[in-house]
Formats: structure tokens, sequence, C-alpha cells
């Protein structure tokens, strides 16, 4: 699965890099998915999954390997 | 040991030629320690009612902060506050970058200019002696000439410069400020008012350090080391140092709230063409302000179809939305090229751009025809006619002459319904935060003085999940309750109103917004450390609160001396219909929650909710009682005192009967000059 950690969210991937893939077994809920990556989840205010912006809170979303996964924080002005 | 500041100003007199030091004691800075509570308060006093905001009797200010020059990351910035021409209105702009805190080193807190001189002059002031200098081969020259002929001229390579362009020069009212080229005071025509004056430059040299002002320098000292090296180990600085603005452009599409189209869609459609992954792959570098570790300052050098270098700053995300997705033009090199035009002829990026979309949906209306452009075909995604006209605005020539007026005064003579989306508030542009999607970004649009700014308070998504790295930020300032970014209820004002009076204690200590929480590292704790150090003060969070709360008062009495009152904080009507494209299509800002919303946060402020001035007990409880009589009259009080001879030889005393805090201080001779 390819992630981009968007804005300070990058601050939590491997070795800071915004941009990586991580290889899936299956399907994984999306919620696990973001625990997995080790992103706090209050610190996520937006999800792009596929291109498409979608929701955290809905329980069926699922990812899996050849998946793209986008995570925005709030952006605070600037 | 000091209290954190030199307890002078410089005070220049255009017209007469003079220029005098003032001194100001412990008590007065307690109350108005700096930036724009020091400024604020100069202005409302000196500058008469009415007047001309390019006539000799405005009065500019340009005042550092409490802590700018400190050895502490984003402090930095100072503030440039005078009557704004663009909107007649308080006007107020801030910069980082070097210029304050080498002022600060040379002795002074702040300069006031006052008067007109007949000829273009420069000003030379080092360690506090001041000379003003001719400048009529300089009047037309270019930015980086300018500089390098006066650091020439006055002998010092390390000299900081302040200076206007050709914007400034020819009275554009969207005019800026720049320092060493890539610091601008961009907002509500701070330039144009240097220029009314003739003055085209201020260059300083200070041989002080901060410390040597500071009641503790040890501590202060001890806070800036651990601050510097904690930044790349908070998401929000480190985000700001990897990236630094241009790295808001994508997150802010996803939400739905990405400028576009003279702010009718909140979503860009090829946001990959302008969006962060685009502008890495041609970022040059990245630069910083004085002793500041978090080094957000991108910059871009290319030549490619356009030729860009990095004399000159960005662009920053303002740049990239305003010139890129709301005029519809997806071409990251023609808005590198157009930024680089704005900074070169001394134009608020934000203002320029968001007048120049304005313009762009008249013509798409049928309100603006080939007669009126002068042959610039200045639609929508034509970045060739944007190149075309910058230039002409700061010249004011052809078409430039109609969008130097600015989208308001432009709406007024164009007529029909083109107010409802000429996308200001009091005349000043918004800046490029879509606040359909983040509604207390609307309050501080709405009904901050100097008109739509979006860095008056903190934005919606700090607030909302009290899990968040932003919200345990803002405990601090006593923020514990969240609230939804559409969500207008108490909960929403109170955080807002507490936002915006830290945001405002940011302006008095001279801290750039990318420094304390909730947008960034420095924990409110350490903020007030450093206060503590500098100062020898028992400060603690709630004073802070209470200094900038006083400069907003100030402000805002101001603006009610000018004739403004709540029908003046008003929303344009387009923010009130449905967004029409992106992730929020359909949202839009309730009128009569909106406004519901704006009487409670008048109420907490103390404010008469009919007409939007200060209650006398509020003005009480600040120390501003003297305040209310200025307001209502305009008097002067002790504006025209001081000078003397030409040359400033004579000082002259004078008797500073000022508030109720009882500080009085004296002008001494110019030491030289």
């Amino acid at each position: 699965m390819k992630v981009h950690l968007w804005g300070e969210l990058g601050f939590y991937g491997p070795d800071r890099q915004s941009r990586f893939e991580v290889r899936l077994d299956g399907e994984l809920p999306l919620v696990e998915a973001i625990r997995l990556l080790g992103v706090p989840e209050a610190d996520v205010a937006v999800l792009g999954l596929n291109g498409e912006v979608v929701r955290l809170s809905e329980p069926s979303l699922t990812v899996s390997d050849g998946d793209r996964l986008d995570l925005f924080p709030a952006t605070s002005g600037g | 040991m000091g209290y954190g500041s030199n307890g002078t100003i410089l005070r220049v007199d255009l017209s007469r030629g003079t220029a005098a030091v003032e001194t100001f004691d412990e008590s007065f800075y307690r109350r108005y320690p700096g930036g724009k509570a020091l400024a604020a308060y100069h202005l409302l006093r000196e500058m008469p009612a009415g007047a001309d905001p390019l006539g000799p009797e405005n009065v500019l200010v340009l005042a550092t902060g409490l802590l700018t020059g400190a050895p502490l990351s984003t402090a930095t910035r100072f503030n440039a506050i005078a009557r704004s021409p663009l909107t007649g209105a308080f006007g107020e702009s801030e910069a980082g970058g070097y210029w304050g805190p080498e002022l600060k080193m040379a002795g002074l807190d702040a300069i006031i200019l006052t008067g007109r001189s007949p000829e273009p002059v420069y000003l030379w002031v080092k360690d506090g002696v001041a000379e003003i200098r001719d400048a009529r081969a300089l009047w037309g020259q270019d930015p980086p000439t300018v500089q390098a002929a006066i650091k020439e001229a006055v002998g010092e390579k390390n000299a900081r410069v302040l200076q206007i362009g050709r914007a400034g020069e020819n009275l554009v009212p969207y005019a800026m400020l720049m320092n060493e080229l890539r610091h601008y005071n961009g907002r509500t025509g701070m330039g144009a008012v240097m220029g009314s004056k003739n003055v085209r430059a201020i260059a300083v040299k200070g041989s002080r350090k901060y410390l040597e002002l500071a009641h503790d320098a040890a501590a202060l000292g001890e806070i800036g080391k651990r601050l510097s090296k904690t930044v790349t180990e908070h998401p929000q600085s480190w985000d700001l140092r990897t990236k630094g603005t241009p790295g808001l452009t994508d997150g802010l599409n996803a939400a739905g709230i990405l400028p576009t189209r003279n702010f009718r869609q909140g979503s860009f459609e090829q946001v990959d063409k302008i969006g962060w992954e685009a502008y890495e792959a041609i970022r040059s570098g990245t630069r910083t302000c004085y002793a500041c570790a978090v080094r957000c300052k991108p910059e871009m050098a290319f030549v490619g179809r356009y030729t860009v270098t990095d004399i000159y700053d960005g662009p920053e995300y303002e740049a990239v939305a305003g010139l890129g997705s709301n005029c519809a033009i997806f071409d990251l090199e023609l808005v590198a090229r157009a930024n680089e035009l704005c900074n070169e002829l001394g134009l608020d990026v934000i203002s320029t751009a968001g007048t120049v979309a304005f313009v762009m949906e008249c013509v798409e209306h049928g309100l603006l025809g080939p007669a009126d452009l002068h042959g610039v075909d200045l639609r929508f995604g034509n970045g060739e006619a944007v190149l075309e006209a910058l230039p002409l605005i700061a010249e004011r020539e052809g078409i430039g002459e109609l969008l130097a007026l600015g989208s308001r005064r432009i709406a007024e003579q164009v007529g029909g319904e083109s107010i409802s989306f000429a996308m200001q508030v009091k005349g000043l542009e918004m800046a490029m935060h879509e606040p359909r999607g983040k509604v207390g970004v609307a309050l501080g649009y709405a009904t901050n003085e100097a008109g739509a700014d979006h860095l008056v308070g903190f934005h919606d998504g700090v607030f909302v999940n009290p899990e968040s790295v932003s919200f345990k930020g803002a405990a601090g300032i006593g923020i514990t309750e969240p609230a939804g970014p559409l969500d207008l209820g108490a909960t929403k004002v109170r955080n807002w109103y507490t936002g915006e009076r830290w945001n405002s204690a940011e302006k008095v200590l001279g801290l750039c917004f990318f420094g304390p929480a909730p947008r960034s590292f420095i924990q409110v704790d350490d903020v007030v450390g450093a206060v503590r150090a500098a100062t020898g003060w028992d400060v603690t969070v709630d004073e802070l609160l209470e200094m900038g709360e006083r400069a907003v008062n100030l402000a805002r009495l101001f603006n009610v001396r000018e004739g403004f009152s709540r029908r003046d904080d008003r929303l344009p009507d387009r923010l009130h219909e449905p967004l029409e494209g992106g992730p929020l299509t359909g949202t839009s800002i309730d009128r009569a929650a909106f406004e519901a919303a704006v009487t409670r946060l008048f109420e907490l402020k103390g404010w008469d909710p009919a007409t939007g001035a200060p209650t006398p007990g509020r003005l009480r409880s600040l120390g501003l009682d003297w305040a209310d009589g200025a307001a209502a009259g305009g008097a002067a009080v002790g504006s025209a005192a001081v000078g003397g001879a030409p040359g400033g030889a004579d000082g002259g005393a004078v008797d500073w009967a000022v508030d109720g805090a009882g500080p009085r201080g004296a002008a001494r001779p110019l030491e030289a000059e």
C-alpha cells in the first residue's frame, strides 16, 4: 500500500518519511491500518483512499496492497 | 538589570526634518510592552481623527515586540501600524526577518514617522543616532539596487534595510514594506503610507545584544537554547521546517477549503500542479529569520519558461493559492514568477491576487470589458495576463489604474452584484483560507479591526479533537472544550476569543505565529517563562492574554473614532451562499447563526453588541480609561511637541501625561547629526 502522510503527519512516518510503501497481508480495517502506521488518530483530519475522501468512522472501509492512502492533518493557517 | 526593552523610541518628523529619541519608563512598558500594543497606543494618541491615510497627518509606527531580538526562535517580529489607505481603518502588518531585531540592538524599540518629506529620503539609524538622507537617486530603483546602494553609502554591509518598492512610491493602497528583500509587512498598505511620506527606506545597525536588556540573561538564554533543540522533535514545527507553508495546499484541498476561482469552489481539480509534490520538485532551498531554528521560508530559483531568482521569498502558500487555484492558474512556475514580481514591485501578494481574482470574475460576468482592461485579457486561467498586469498595478497605468484600487473600490465602481463576490472585509482582501469550512476564521475575518486577515486567531482545526497535539497545546491558555469546524456555538466563540487574545499577545511580544502553541512547538509555559526572564515581571498567562486584549481594544477604539461600527464587521455575501465544488459543496455560513456568534463574541469582549464599541467598564478594567476620550474626540495628545531645530539638536522636553499607569517620559536630544 502506498502511503502519503501530509503536512505534520509526516513526523510519524518511518525515519520521518512522508511517502512510503507498506506491505499488507490481506485486508485490514482502515482504523487498524492507521494504528499500524503509528499515526495518532486524533491528528488526522481528512483521509483519502485511492483519491477519494473517506470518513474514518465508516467501519466497513478496508485497505489492502495496491491501495493508496493519504492522511491529512487539520491545517491551521499560515 | 533591564526589563527586555530599551525604553526608547525614535520620533522622526519628516516635514520638519527632525528626529529625537524619547524615553518611557518600565511601568509604561508593562502595559504597552511592544509590537501591536505599543504601536496602537501611539497611533491612537497621535493621529488626528479623520486624517488622510496618505497625508502628512497619518502616523506610521514601526514597533518591535517585547522579545524581538531575543535569542529565542521566532522572536523576530515587528509591527507596522498606521491608518490604512486601503481600508481607512486600523492598518496593521507584521514581518519577521532581521530588521526588527536590529532596531532593538540599535537601542530603539520603535520608530514613529510623522509628516511628509518634501523630497525622497531614507533614514539611517545606527545605535540610536538617526540621520535623514537624500534618496532622490534611489527613487524608482529596484529593491536590490536600493538595498546595496544604502549599505554601501552607510559603510555597513550588515545594516538591515526596510524599504518600499515601486508600488509604495506610487501609493498603491496595498503596497507593502520589505526587509532584507525576503520579509514582508504585506497587509493593509503600510508601504503606501511610507511612500506618502517620501521615505524609500530605513536602514538600521546596532551593536547591543538583546541579553544585555534582559532581567535574567542566563535563564532566557537557556530557554532559547533548549527550544532550538526541540524544533525537530515536535510535529508542527518539524512540518514548518521541512515543508514550510507550501505544505498546506493539498490538505486544504482535500478538506474542501482551498480557495478556488475567487472562492466560488473549495477544491481545485488540478491541485497536483500547484501542490506540495510539484513545489518540492522545484524548491531550491529554505531560509530563516534572525536566530530562528524553525527555518520555514521556502524559495525557488530556476530557469525554465520563466526565470525566477531566489532574491525574494517564496512563493509561500498564500501566493500558491492566491495566484494559483483562486485565479484558476495551474502552473507553479508561472505562480512563482508572479510572486517574484509582486515582491519586486512591493505589492502585497494576498491583496494583489484577491483583486485580480475578483476582476477575473467581473470579466466572466461581463461587468468589465476590453475597454476597462486596456487590452489585457484578464480572465480565469490566463496566467500570462496576470504577469502583464502586475507591473502596471505598481505603475498605476492602463489596467493597473483599475486594479490598484483594490476589490472593494472596484466593486463600488462596477456596481451591480459585484460587491457580493468582492472577497474582502472593510476593504482588505481575504487571505487564502476558506471560512465556510472553518467558521472561526470567519469570525476573525469579520471582526478584525484591520479586515480579513487570517493571522488574528487560531483556525478551527486546532480545537476540534481534545486528544490532538494542537488541542493539548491550547490547554495552557485555558481552552478545555472542543468544538467542530462548522460549529458557531458558545464554545467556539469562547475558544475564538481566547485564541484571539493569545494571538494578539504574540504580536505584542514579537513572536511569530509559527512559534508558540497551539500552532507550533513553544509551549505556553515557555512563553511565560521567557517573558519573566526577559523582564523580571511576575507575569502569568492571564496577564499576557490581557496585554493582547488591550492591544485589540486600542485598535477597536481607533476604528470607532474613524466611524467604523458593527455594520462593518460583516462577511462578503458569497460566504453565506453554498460552496460550489469539492467535499464541502453546498456548505454555507448561516447568517443568523453568524450574527448571533458575533453578538456573543462582543459580549465576551465587553463591547456593545449593537455598535461594536468597547464599553467604559471594559476600558477601565484594561486601564484604557484615557482612550475613551481619544476615541470620542480624536484629541492628539503630545504628538507635536517633539522636534526642535533641524537635525534634531534640540529635542525639547515632552511631558507625556498619558494614562492611568502614570508613565512619564522625556525626550532627549538626538545624540548627533
